[in-house]
């Protein structure tokens, strides 16, 4: 039964081996096209059967069972898009063999930090992750200086030495680098303190916590391709699910840590919604009205979001605390998804220009009307059963903090409530914005590629009847299964 | 001897250190860079595979480090030699040339009309 459950890792590892084989690229890339939608089909089967009869299989370390194939769903719809992306993106350019190869490696890597139960397995397999995605960034159509991502390097070594840090205290004090079925392992005061500190910002930094925030990810952005892109937001996803399930094997509940929790997480915000208002308006001190600089700034938002929701949420005591977990992992994945529909109109983008310069792009709407629609849509799906539903939720038992906590607690709570919906609405000004300039806008005077892709309508419609079709899904489990969400992260 | 005890893991670690010295060795015989880049990525994915079978921390730390060094090695002994080497090949567009200021977009908008204008 294990080997029918790891078909999906098998199917990538050799996809990655083939890749670096293959030089033809039409080939590479229908191989490649194929591959994610065999994997996304198979994973999907087995995440039906697991689903119907539960089954958890320990092999080493790594644990799959329900939830890890939940995850792996993500990141199989991603590699899908990714792969879309890939083929109609990204020309031949020198060693793009080893790109695939590469990309279908972070892939493994990302979903090897979701089966991971061993310690030191989750760091490798992070780190490895986070290196490949600063190293593809160099292949491309375009010389890119190797200077650009010093910074970026220098936070991924920096990361490192913090998760490395913290899995030398988790040793030291449990005896195994296992974190699976711990059997009520109470560790001490000053170690959780330290150990989830250093794993917030382990996993954080990388992903835009607040010390660095923009900074090292600042040019990872303007000089990206879309494809590049798209990973990182993926990478982004998988990180909350890294540090959601790490703090909670970690009893985290402690002022100090989500005090520390708080204030990195909103002044990360903070910073972000700053810089993408700055991005969106201005044009002086390098901001350059750049689609991918805001699209990449909005990820680094939900990160830093969702680790202040969640340090909000770890304040309260435990019924609410419970209940609101669930709807903000709801909101987050249903948030993602939103996303990825957003980020599937910009194929035609790419397709046609290696401009993102969104004043200069325009006029789409005449050739790509669906494309428009679906943007237009997933704005509205963005405000109405999203928003809603979790602004709902928060509001439910918004009246309980209120009453029952005290007044620091509930005031936390409100101007954490007014952090989400500033950032929903800044959310909503960005796809509009989009919206307006590349589909409405009738000036343009971007620069065309000389080449350009016939992109089949039939991937975008297929993207869009998955994606809302899993929303509709998720949404229906929220109501009728009140923990389901819940359960995702505590293996 | 089953699929989850400590010999495999035993095993597993020795075979990979092996494959380590083997890579090193290839690595140096190796001077096409296209080819240094291909074994690097393969033997990624080999650690990728063999790290789900440490079954003790200390053979997890070695493959961290084994991981750590190819891809230091990866970074800056072939990619950014590589990268170096690019910069003095005239076909690769610096990207930075019409995409980083509104300026440089005007001229290039100012350079496009012109041409439209000529032919």
């Amino acid at each position: 039964m294990f080997f029918i459950a790891i078909i999906p890792l098998i199917s990538l590892v050799v996809g990655a081996i083939l890749m670096s084989i293959l030089k033809e690229i039409e080939l590479r890339k229908k191989i490649y096209l194929l591959l994610s939608s065999g994997n996304l089909i198979i994973n999907s089967i087995l995440l039906i059967i697991n689903s119907v009869f539960p089954n958890q299989e320990i092999f080493f370390n790594i644990l799959i069972s329900h939830n890890q194939y939940f995850f792996m769903e993500f990141i199989f719809l991603f590699q899908f898009v990714f792969s879309i992306f890939n083929k109609y993106e990204l020309k031949d350019f020198q060693n793009a063999y080893l790109f695939d190869a590469i990309s279908l490696i972070i892939f493994l890597s990302l979903i090897g930090i979701v089966i991971s139960i061993n310690f030191l397995a989750f760091l490798s397999y992070f780190f490895l992750a986070i290196m490949l995605i600063g190293i593809i960034f160099y292949f491309g159509e375009f010389k890119k200086e190797f200077s650009l991502l010093k910074k970026y390097f220098i936070v991924c070594f920096l990361s490192l030495v913090c998760l490395l840090t913290a899995s030398i205290f988790f040793y030291l004090e449990a005896g195994t680098m296992q974190f699976y079925n711990l059997g009520g392992l109470s560790l001490s005061y000053t170690n959780t303190i330290i150990i989830s500190i250093l794993i917030i910002l382990g996993i954080g930094i990388p992903c835009g916590i607040f010390p660095f925030s923009i900074y090292h990810l600042k040019n990872y952005f303007q000089e990206t391709s879309f494809s590049h892109l798209l990973i990182y937001m993926l990478f982004n996803f998988i990180s909350i699910f890294g540090i959601i399930q790490l703090l909670s094997i970690f009893n985290v509940a402690r002022s100090f840590n989500i005090i520390i929790m708080m204030f990195l997480s909103s002044l990360g915000l903070v910073t972000a919604i700053y810089h993408i208002i700055l991005e969106i308006f201005t044009s002086q001190d390098g901001y350059t009205y750049s689609l991918k600089k805001v699209m990449g700034y909005t990820f680094i938002c939900d990160f830093n979001l969702i680790l202040l929701l969640l340090s909000n949420i770890y304040l309260l005591s435990t019924p609410i605390l419970t209940n609101l977990l669930h709807s903000l992992i709801f909101f987050y994945v249903s948030l993602m998804l939103i996303k990825l529909l957003v980020f599937s109109t910009f194929i035609q983008i790419a397709n046609h220009s290696y401009e993102d310069n969104v004043r200069t792009l325009g006029n789409f709407w005449l050739k790509y009307k669906i494309y428009g629609i679906i943007m237009f849509l997933s704005g509205l799906i963005l405000i109405f059963p999203l928003s809603l539903i979790y602004l709902n939720s928060l509001f439910l038992h918004y009246e309980l903090i209120v009453l029952e906590i005290n007044s620091l607690v509930a005031l936390i709570t409100t101007l954490t409530i007014v952090l989400l919906v500033i950032y929903l609405l800044i959310l909503l000004l960005c796809i509009s914005h989009f919206f307006i300039q590349v589909y409405l806008s009738k000036r343009s005077s971007y620069l065309k590629k000389e080449t350009s892709y016939n992109i089949p309508v039939l991937f975008i419609y297929l993207i869009t009847v998955i994606l809302i079709g899993f929303i509709i899904v998720y949404a229906v489990i929220y109501y009728i299964n009140p923990y389901f969400f819940y359960n995702l992260f505590f293996i | 001897m089953s699929l989850t005890s400590e010999p495999l893991s035993y095993i597993l670690f020795i075979l990979t250190i092996c494959c380590f010295l083997i890579f090193i060795w290839i690595m140096f015989i190796i001077k096409n860079k296209n080819k240094k880049m291909l074994y690097s990525n393969i033997y990624n994915i080999g650690l990728v595979v063999v790290n789900i079978f440490p079954a003790n921390p200390i053979y997890s730390f070695i493959f961290l480090l084994l991981l750590i060094c190819n891809l230091l090695y990866f970074l800056f002994f072939i990619l950014r030699p590589k990268v170096i080497e690019r910069e003095n090949e005239d076909i690769f567009i610096e990207k930075k040339n019409y995409s980083l200021d509104s300026g440089d977009i005007n001229k290039i908008i100012d350079k496009n009309e012109q041409e439209l204008g000529d032919s």
